[in-house]
């Protein structure tokens, strides 16, 4: 009887204690989002650069653009281009084939809305097979971004994640 | 990798995120009835739930429906609350007409109300080719929930048994699997109503 007493009470101590921790872990922040941009990568037959379309939703992005520039996050989601530019050549890293680390263009940036659309170009790519990408957009600010890359070659095309927790890692466009 | 699987990695890690603890609290919610040897029964009201949560996320990317964000971020705690207080109040399921076809059909509507909660994103980074991403993201939903659910089973059996060894006397006729399933879903019904109280768009 004094065993099932004991019990008794530590069954109620450990929901207790289960009950309240789980109460308090459950931060008024709670939401589900999909921490997520899309890259598309093209070649472009006018110039024979390889172009680099970002998409990424306003707010996040220009809360990141804006902590990388050492600014305050903007009410209006409006970050300069300069900020932009430098923002992106920071997390986006592109390697030719063989290696050689390859100089991102600014392209230009227009927004459509909760959407921001980020282009930059690769100078001198004559087929994106060898290619080698790593994105770290978003890393700084969500540990479970996750960043979609879809490069299209002749009518193929490659899909690859790059994750928050695999840091900065290079995958090759097959 | 193919586009499909990048989808299907995605749905995965979505809905095995700790920190995206709705859907894992839902089915914590939704397993805590059951015995592991209902598992079959359990796989099928998760079913139910990726069915009508694939429903709704196909007509919300597809801005056939276009509900406010503010009212799902409310809906989906109070799906978990409302599964919550079913486990508390329906004691004796055998006894309860209809159960095994009600519970699927609450599953899918519940489903319903998650799948519209980021259907917004979705919508808008595949603006123009939406079928793929979307069709991978839920079969990534499903596997993943199908591990949640292995992984609670797990968990179950050992507090079943941990429950059943300290009922020496004392806790009367109910059974391990009750007192595990009260346990569960009062914890749950806290959390989440805690969730629905600060979501309310009022």
């Amino acid at each position: 009887m004094v065993i099932a007493r004991k019990w008794n009470r530590l069954a109620r101590l450990v929901f207790g204690v289960v009950a309240t921790t789980a109460l308090a872990g459950a931060r008024v922040a709670w939401s589900h989002p999909l921490h997520t941009t899309l890259t598309e990568i093209a070649l472009d037959s006018t110039d024979g650069a390889m172009r680099l379309t970002i998409r990424a939703f306003a707010d996040d992005f220009s809360a990141v653009v804006a902590r990388h520039a050492g600014k305050p996050r903007p009410a209006d989601y409006r970050v300069s281009d300069t900020d932009v530019a430098s923002y992106v050549a920071a997390a986006v890293s592109v390697e030719y084939t063989g290696g050689r680390p390859a100089p991102l263009t600014w392209s230009g940036v227009r927004r459509t809305g909760d959407l921001v659309w980020v282009t930059v170009k690769v100078p001198s790519v004559r087929s994106l097979r060898g290619v080698k990408i790593a994105t770290t957009l978003l890393f700084e600010i969500f540990d479970d971004q996750v960043n979609i890359v879809q490069a299209t070659s002749g009518g193929r095309r490659q899909s690859m994640l790059f994750t928050a927790g695999d840091g900065r890692k290079f995958k090759a466009i097959s | 990798m193919s586009d499909v699987a990048t989808f299907i990695e995605l749905g995965f890690r979505h809905i095995t995120d700790l920190k995206g603890a709705d859907h894992i609290l839902f089915l914590l919610a939704l397993a805590a009835i059951y015995r592991f040897r209902d598992w079959r029964e359990c796989l099928w009201v998760a079913t139910a739930f990726t069915v009508g949560h694939s429903l709704t996320l196909a007509l919300a990317v597809t801005n056939v429906l276009n509900l406010r964000p503010a009212l799902i971020e409310f809906l989906i705690p109070v799906t978990i609350v409302a599964t919550g207080l079913e486990n508390l109040f329906v004691r004796d399921r055998a006894k309860t007409p209809g159960i095994r076809r009600y519970r699927p059909v609450l599953a899918g509507v519940f489903g319903l109300v998650h799948g519209a909660g980021f259907a917004n994103y979705l919508r808008s980074l595949f603006v123009e080719d939406i079928a793929l991403p979307l069709f991978g993201f839920n079969v990534g939903i499903e596997l993943g929930q199908i591990c949640v659910l292995v992984l609670t089973f797990t968990a179950f059996m050992a507090v079943d048994r941990l429950i059943a060894a300290a009922r020496i006397s004392g806790v009367g006729r109910t059974t391990p699997v009750r007192i595990r399933a009260i346990a569960v879903s009062s914890i749950v019904l806290l959390v989440a109503t805690r969730w629905a109280v600060e979501r309310a768009p009022w």
